[in-house]
């Protein structure tokens, strides 16, 4: 039995997988990692579409006297070579960047679990998790303008009692 | 009291209610509690005279009762039971109000017929949903609030207030 907060990345590398818009095909990738890889330079090998999802910390609080609120914190990267010859400031860049920030907010929209909300709870094992807050960083300007990587990050922290 | 020396953390308290009967009764723990807060105090009215200048007191009658904080869960027969004797103006649950398990010698508290009075259940976007319950002595033939000490054995000793 991997560790929980393991098996909560991978569920969370599923259900990006799912909503992928057209489906996930090489080179773009969505998996568990461990290392940042961020700073990202001109040198980093980015093929495709990235996506990470790693681990952060969790911790608990007493739900009740035999059980524990847990919070699991985790975060998601996505990254992605910027693939047009035009200017930045471009029309055409722009349109290219749009894309991309559409699609970090599909993935953000995938994470959100709740009993009410569009997703539902996250079933993982025997338990059920819920999202009690997230928060995206739409890009980071400094990769996006300095090295050529559109970049996106998003910090949420799911709970489940048990 | 007696038992071994040491902290007692609150989590080891327990809640129990009694699914038996008032001489043979059956000890059901309440699971979803989170927060217990027993209240034993006594008013206190005046009993001094000129023999002495300090201020005398008396103790009269006690308000023997505990705020519990229970976590919301329709498919528990614990907080069911709260809930629905919440709901009733007259019913009454006999419960054991303990600082620890009724295994651990020691363990201390109050026995009664309570009242149970909801006093909120936050249904906040961001949160969990518990119940506060106000348990309040009510009058039954069966038996008065009572002082209890859990013995070895968990072997226990009522002396009524």
């Amino acid at each position: 039995m991997a560790a929980r907060i393991i098996d909560l990345c991978d569920a969370l590398v599923t259900k990006i997988t799912a909503a992928w818009p057209g489906g996930l095909t090489a080179p773009d990738e969505a998996k568990r990692a461990y290392v940042a890889p961020l700073p990202l330079d001109r040198a980093t090998p980015v093929t495709g579409r990235r996506v990470w999802v790693f681990p952060a910390p969790y911790e608990d609080e007493a739900a009740t006297r035999g059980e524990k609120n847990r919070a699991f914190e985790l975060s998601v990267i996505v990254a992605e070579r910027y693939a047009v010859q035009a200017a930045a400031e471009s029309d055409e860049a722009r349109a290219w960047f749009d894309a991309r920030v559409e699609f970090v907010e599909v993935v953000y929209d995938a994470l959100d679990f709740g009993q009410r909300t569009r997703n539902g709870l996250l079933a993982v094992g025997d338990r059920r998790l819920w999202t009690q807050s997230s928060r995206c960083e739409t890009y980071d300007g400094e990769h996006l303008a300095g090295k050529k990587l559109f970049v996106s990050s998003i910090d949420l922290t799911l709970r489940e009692i048990w | 009291m007696a038992a071994a020396a040491g902290v007692k953390p609150g989590i080891d308290g327990a809640l129990y209610r009694n699914t038996g009967t008032y001489g043979s009764p059956t000890w059901t723990e309440v699971t979803l509690v989170k927060d217990v807060t027993p209240r034993r105090q006594w008013d206190m009215q005046e009993a001094g005279s000129r023999e002495t200048k300090a201020k005398l007191m008396a103790k009269t009658r006690i308000d023997v009762g505990a705020q519990a904080v229970v976590r919301t869960d329709c498919a528990n027969a614990g907080y069911q039971a709260l809930y629905d004797a919440s709901n009733s103006s007259s019913s009454l649950l006999d419960m054991l109000i303990l600082d620890g398990p009724l295994t651990q010698e020691g363990a201390a508290g109050v026995r009664g017929h309570f009242n149970v009075n909801s006093t909120g259940a936050p249904q906040e976007a961001d949160g969990i949903i518990y119940e506060t319950f106000d348990l309040a002595p009510g009058w039954s033939s069966e038996g008065y609030p009572s002082a209890i000490d859990v013995g070895s054995g968990s072997a226990i000793t009522a002396v009524a207030y």
